[in-house]
């Protein structure tokens, strides 16, 4: 068994989400500036006195920020580098994650505050798409200016940079290029003619070859001719399996979307692809020299590895949870334990293991494997019976179900058990389950003694497990579990 | 007559004329004072057998003898040396200009006398005045748990009223026309650290503790994931601080930029998510709104674009958003 970190729900806020809602709140508050003059600071012209140092703006308690009417104001400062961005913000995420980030939109509750608002376009999320007339205030109109179409911006009275659109690698080509975008193709690439400020791919580590379909969604937009959209790779493992490999993708598509990357002073000896290939070469051959034979030249290994260093230092924003800032730690996670827990079949249950055999022999009988009956015996089915053993290993009881079919994910989601766990045959049996699993009666046990944390709040248990079916048993025993500390054990099932 | 602490800590008599500038001979104390680890040449160590200590830390730091003064920290990045870390950020309360002047001799020395150390001195004027500006020094270990212990003092000594007008002062703090006083600050500094206390039940130097489960053997890591965690270590460790990509003044500038102020966090013990935004239901730890401040300031520079790498459970998005939406229990993921 497997301890994790549990992370603090007040963490669970987002940085990422905090920089839209400033790019957005800088554009309304500019706009509202221009628009409204009356209700601002008056600005320093030639002809009179200058704006006074100590001005605020009359409805600076409307604004989040510092007014942009006040000379003195870090928003007014900070120009050109607080010079907002027009346009959408595109968030590629993986289709697991596409919940997690409409929970933590809804959360932020900046669309009914201020107006700021997330659209999905992915089929499971048919509620939240753009409508027609959002995607106008995305789409770029083309006009023949000379030999070069110029291109501009559809004036629409919604504007772009109030939306960011959520969606997938996948789903995006079919979900907005084609639904969306004036689509034509330039070479090999369909461009999609919308106007996107920036692109935010989460679990960017996903994707670490520069084929994949995200760094091709990245290259038709840049071929949009409109501004060059920011690019934000989101990970918290840039280098995971393959080394600095696994990140040089993102590094070349924020280069591709920097024309001016080679005046950036940390970030010029990374312009030239060669030289990131070259870095990437240099990493594979000391680590195959180092597995051959042990040992390698301590200088060459101390040049490759401090160039990465300093990709990372030019190309990164990685804080970590012991990262000291302003004198204290940032966070703090609570370490990985690991438990080695022995939680055997009780002998009276023994039997349900040896009724196992026919309940598994469904679908794969052994004498037709002695028969030399090949054909019952493909990689798939030998896999399915693996599972399906494993699971009878952790749980014997579920041997009384009869039904080898009621294992699998897809059976549980027909008959819509996952909704509705009480209707499912697994609560009838919870008695027998819960007798003939050790494993089942050990988490019986945490749940009873779960209590209160450091910070008095109640403790919380965490199952992950990668079989449906064992999912519903744990729903089933924590429902027929009452908490010591009298906490409800669990609230809802996903 | 001004009190001359000079003369206490042992100057050479040479050296006390009154031609000499504070400047000049504060220098000359750090010069003596400050030495060179003989087995990290890159760390830097203010002894406390040095007999100016007592005098240079009531000068380097002198929330240690006062409180609700103005915090201030310089930044002192470690750029090449993969070994040397900072165990300490002492945080310097600058009552005046003449103080920050010693100040800055402090944090010079420290650039001069070691290739590895670089100092970032405070732009000139911010939007606060100099009483914003910040400075940092290196330290042994031992001496954090003297900074915690001044700063709980400070909470101890924080009455009733402070604490139940910190709340309203905070609340308060973006529709201010005015930045807040040093007074108030301490109060609201006081507020939160008060609330951040009153939630911990063990004690204010505990981390994180799990109770004993009594499961079974505590298992260590499997050695090959081992080594490769700290292959990870060895490559991030060199340059994590620069990958932290943290400039005091960025984030000054973050602070105002949403009518917050920096030293309230300058002031707090533990980091805690109090920093309101208007039309944000959320409240915010400071790094967030650093980083999101961040990328906002470089999106118009040559680069446009980053990877952000921040460790999980930093709040780049959520994770593990399922179970933390419910108020209490826990629940089964698929």
């Amino acid at each position: 068994m497997v301890f994790g970190p549990y992370t603090d729900e007040e963490i669970q806020t987002t940085t990422i989400y905090l920089y839209i809602f400033f790019n957005y709140i800088i554009i309304e508050n500019r706009r509202d500036v221009e628009l409204h003059p009356e209700r601002h600071c008056p600005p320093s012209d030639k002809n009179r006195h200058g704006q006074s140092a100590q001005a605020r703006c009359p409805s600076r308690s409307q604004w989040p920020i510092a007014c942009y009417c006040e000379e003195g104001s870090i928003t007014r400062r900070l120009v050109p580098e607080l010079c907002p961005r027009p346009g959408g913000s595109l968030i590629l995420v993986p289709a697991s994650l596409l919940g997690n980030w409409v929970d933590e939109w809804d959360q932020l509750g900046v669309a009914e505050s201020l107006g700021l608002c997330l659209r999905v376009q992915h089929h499971d999320f048919v509620d939240l798409n753009l409508s027609e007339e959002e995607f106008d205030s995305l789409r770029l109109r083309m006009r023949p200016d000379g030999p070069r179409l110029r291109k501009v911006r559809s004036p629409c009275s919604i504007r772009a940079e109030q939306y960011a659109v959520l969606s997938t690698v996948q789903s995006y080509p079919t979900q907005v290029q084609k639904r969306g975008g004036n689509r034509r193709k330039i070479g090999n690439v369909f461009c999609d003619c919308l106007a996107w400020a920036r692109v935010i791919r989460d679990e960017s580590h996903l994707t670490p070859k520069l084929g994949a379909q995200f760094y091709r969604i990245v290259e038709s937009i840049t071929l949009n001719g409109w501004d060059l959209p920011n690019v934000y790779p989101i990970t918290a493992t840039p280098i995971l399996r393959n080394g600095v490999s696994d990140m040089l993708a993102c590094i070349k598509t924020v280069n591709l979307v920097s024309p001016a990357i080679s005046q950036h002073p940390q970030c010029r000896d990374f312009a030239d692809p060669l030289t990131l290939d070259q870095l990437e070469a240099d990493y594979k051959r000391i680590r195959a020299v180092q597995k051959a034979k042990g040992d390698v030249d301590e200088e060459e290994y101390n040049r490759a590895f401090t160039s990465i260093g300093a990709l990372m230092a030019a190309y990164c924003l990685r804080r970590r949870n012991e990262s000291r800032q302003n004198g204290k730690t940032l966070t703090v996670i609570p370490p990985l334990q690991c438990y080695d827990v022995i939680c055997p079949t009780p002998l009276e249950y023994q039997h349900l293991l040896e009724s196992a055999r026919p309940f598994l022999g469904s679908t794969f009988r052994q004498e037709d494997f002695d028969a030399g009956n090949q054909q019952c015996v493909d990689l798939q089915r030998l896999l399915d019976h693996a599972n399906a053993s494993a699971t009878l290993a952790t749980i014997p009881g579920l041997v009384l179900l009869k039904n080898r079919r009621a294992l699998t994910a897809n059976h549980i989601l027909q008959h819509g058990w996952h909704l509705n766990p009480d209707k499912s045959p697994v609560s009838k049996l919870i008695t027998e389950l819960l007798a003939s699993s050790g494993k089942l009666q050990i988490l019986e046990q945490i749940l009873l003694n779960l209590g209160l944390d450091v910070d008095g709040k109640p403790e919380k248990l965490v199952v992950v497990s990668r079989k449906n079916i064992v999912c519903l048993a744990v729903q089933a025993v924590s429902h027929c579990t009452k908490r010591s500390d009298g906490q409800a054990t669990l609230t809802t099932f996903s | 007559m001004p009190r001359r602490p000079f003369l206490d800590g042992g100057l050479p008599q040479k050296q006390t004329g009154s031609n000499l500038t504070t400047k000049a001979k504060t220098k000359y104390l750090l010069e003596h004072s400050i030495r060179r680890s003989q087995s990290n040449p890159g760390r830097l160590s203010l002894s406390e057998q040095n007999p100016n200590f007592p005098f240079l830390v009531s000068r380097i730091c002198p929330y240690m003898s006062s409180k609700g003064s103005t915090t201030l920290s310089h930044t002192i990045r470690c750029e090449h040396c993969t070994r040397c870390q900072p165990h300490l950020q002492l945080q310097h309360h600058h009552h005046s200009a003449k103080l920050r002047q010693i100040h800055q001799v402090f944090a010079m020395l420290i650039m001069q006398s070691t290739s590895i150390v670089k100092v970032s001195f405070p732009a000139g004027e911010t939007s606060q005045g100099l009483a914003n500006q910040t400075s940092t020094a290196t330290e042994k270990p031992a001496r954090a748990s003297t900074l915690i212990q001044a700063k709980i003092s400070g909470i101890e000594q924080a009455g009733a009223d402070d604490v139940a007008n910190g709340g309203q002062i905070l609340s308060e703090l973006a529709n201010r026309a005015q930045p807040l006083s040093d007074e108030e600050v301490g109060v609201v500094v006081a507020y939160l650290n008060t609330a951040w206390r009153s939630r911990s039940q063990n004690g204010l130097h505990e981390a994180y503790r799990s109770r004993d489960l009594n499961l079974g053997h505590k298992v260590e890591l499997p050695q090959k994931a081992a080594q490769r965690l700290e292959e990870m270590k060895f490559l991030e460790s060199g340059f994590h601080t620069a990958c932290e990509q943290f400039d005091p003044h960025i984030q000054q500038a973050a602070f105002d930029f949403v009518k917050s102020d920096v030293r309230i966090e300058l002031g707090l013990i533990c980091a805690q998510p109090w920093i309101r935004i208007k039309g944000i239901k959320r409240t915010f730890y400071p790094f967030q709104l650093y980083g999101a401040f961040y990328l906002l300031h470089m999106e118009r520079g040559p680069r446009r674009g980053m990877l952000e790498a921040d460790s999980m459970g930093l709040g780049k998005v959520s994770c593990l958003d399922y179970c933390t939406t419910l108020d209490s229990g826990f629940r089964a993921i698929y």
